[in-house]
């Protein structure tokens, strides 16, 4: 404090710590919040303002979704539609039973239809056209360099698409009910394995 | 006489840089920092074309950078995003906006103040920063044991130029294990269902993450120690030092620009007047971290591929 002008008060000191405490309480008053809800509730220690990242395998980028639509005839695995894509990370990061359920009832009104058929479908159209080699989806993305997380999530026979964006050419696979999963990847150092884990589930019939 | 005459001007070289008023600093770099990480990368619209609104108008106007007014309203923008996505939002947007919030208290305070108390909120930002990542990797069982680092140098790509160099192993089995990883998660899209995938290793990877996790704990625990105890001149020089070490070693494995920018802003801003050496250490490992960031390999390649 020898720093400190003579003329400064004791008032005027207490209020200079005490404005230049508000940040730090604020971070210290955000991240106790979120080691209370990492611990009481599935939300991944690298999110939400405690400083837990680096510290635990259980990333975002650890946590995924598989979606399943219940079909007369089975169950048809499809990615998480780009359409809900601002819902999906959320439901990853921190999942719990109101969010799972809402978005898989919004998965429910989207239209479900089969990309690589129609693509092909447009192939076939282009080739009869002008008989000359037409590329397809498929000779596309394998000659992609896209990283390996993209092309496996976009390989999804089956593409959710909101109703206004569904065209004629598109085939719409009819489901009685979607199933969501949230999983996380846990690594086991002793036998060098990567498992995964189901963190919540939940089914939701079409109306 | 000639040695009279240039004497004054060698001093006011040196003293160009090392004259500056770091306060003036401060408010510029992390301006930089906002510019960079929130304009150009941020995932929230709303976010980038606020903060690119208002970085042009500091930009435009300089004595909007020592405004409490500004730094609040930034403070109140990213708060605003940071509660609306408060579960996807990365660590280092919330010190973005503690940081904001840190200046806006600073400059609301008269002229004579403003350095201590931004220099007093620096450091504690810092140390709980350090406090509460320390905490977490302690009581977390995966992380003590090796496994997270073990992990992460097999599979995530950032670690891969570290892996290969000191774990000898591929880039060619690193690449495997990732697309494993992803067959392991999405597999099931092809009609792959697997529960389990055994990852390529090597005996040095194991090694080189038991050394990690405890140097990270060592270097993390002793900031927190050091940032959170009260002022002394010896504290303050281990500070410093720690600090700078942290920003040398960690961004050099794991490049997190961002986070890495900040604490540097920060470690600039909680030095005191007479410590110009660290001031300027503090900007040239800023300038470091996004030199850590250049894809040096890629590079070479390109310049290979150029003379070939």
């Amino acid at each position: 404090m020898s720093e400190d002008p003579p003329e400064e008060s004791r008032a005027s000191r207490v209020r200079l710590y005490l404005k230049a405490l508000i940040a730090p309480l604020c971070l210290a008053m955000i991240a106790m919040g979120q080691i209370r809800n990492a611990r009481s509730s599935s939300l991944s220690p690298w999110k939400g303002g405690g400083f837990g990242m680096f510290s635990s395998v259980d990333s975002q980028a650890a946590r995924f979704l598989h979606i399943y639509l219940i079909t007369g005839k089975g169950e048809i695995p499809v990615a998480a539609p780009a359409a809900l894509a601002a819902k999906s990370e959320p439901l990853k990061v921190s999942p719990n039973r109101e969010r799972i359920d809402q978005f898989a009832q919004r998965l429910t009104e989207l239209r479900f239809v089969d990309l690589d058929r129609k693509w092909h479908k447009i192939d076939r159209q282009v080739k009869s056209q002008d008989g000359q080699h037409a590329t397809t989806r498929d000779a596309l993305y394998s000659e992609s360099s896209e990283p390996a997380r993209s092309s496996w999530q976009s390989h999804g026979r089956l593409t959710g698409v909101r109703a206004a964006g569904v065209s004629a050419a598109d085939e719409v696979v009819l489901f009685q009910a979607i199933r969501v999963e949230v999983w996380r990847l846990v690594y086991d150092q002793t036998t060098n394995q990567l498992l995964t884990q189901k963190i919540i589930e939940s089914t939701k019939s079409k109306r | 006489m000639l040695q009279r005459l240039e004497e004054p001007r060698v001093v006011n070289k040196r003293s160009w840089i090392f004259n500056q008023d770091h306060l003036q600093c401060v408010p510029v770099l992390l301006m930089i920092v906002l510019l960079v990480q929130t304009v150009t990368i941020s995932p929230y619209w709303f976010l980038r074309i606020s903060m690119l609104l208002l970085c042009l108008a500091m930009a435009a106007l300089p004595n909007l950078l020592t405004s409490w007014k500004m730094w609040y309203f930034m403070a109140v923008v990213q708060g605003a995003t940071l509660f609306m996505h408060w579960e996807s939002a990365d660590n280092h947007r919330y010190l973005f906006a503690y940081g904001c919030l840190a200046l806006a208290s600073a400059y609301s305070l008269p002229i004579h103040q403003q350095k201590r108390a931004l220099a007093f909120s620096a450091k504690l930002l810092i140390g709980l920063c350090m406090a509460f990542a320390i905490y977490w990797k302690v009581s977390t069982h995966s992380y003590m044991d090796g496994s997270f680092f073990h992990y992460s140098l097999l599979t995530d790509d950032r670690f891969e130029h570290v892996t290969c160099a000191l774990g000898s192993i591929s880039s060619q089995l690193l690449g495997d294990n990732r697309e494993l990883e992803q067959l392991l998660m999405y597999g099931h899209l092809r009609g792959i269902e697997i529960s389990s995938i055994s990852l390529s290793d090597t005996s040095q990877i194991g090694v080189l993450s038991q050394f990690l996790t405890w140097w990270t704990i060592l270097i993390e625990g002793a900031l927190a120690i050091v940032f959170l105890l009260p002022n002394c001149r010896m504290l303050s020089v281990a500070r410093n030092c720690l600090l700078l070490l942290f920003a040398g070693s960690t961004y050099a494995v794991a490049n997190v620009i961002g986070f890495g920018w900040v604490l540097m802003v920060l470690g600039l801003a909680q030095c005191s007047d007479d410590e110009k050496g660290f001031q300027f250490s503090y900007i040239l490992a800023f300038l470091l971290i996004q030199a850590y960031a250049i894809p040096y390999p890629e590079i070479l390649k390109t310049l290979a591929n150029i003379g070939a």
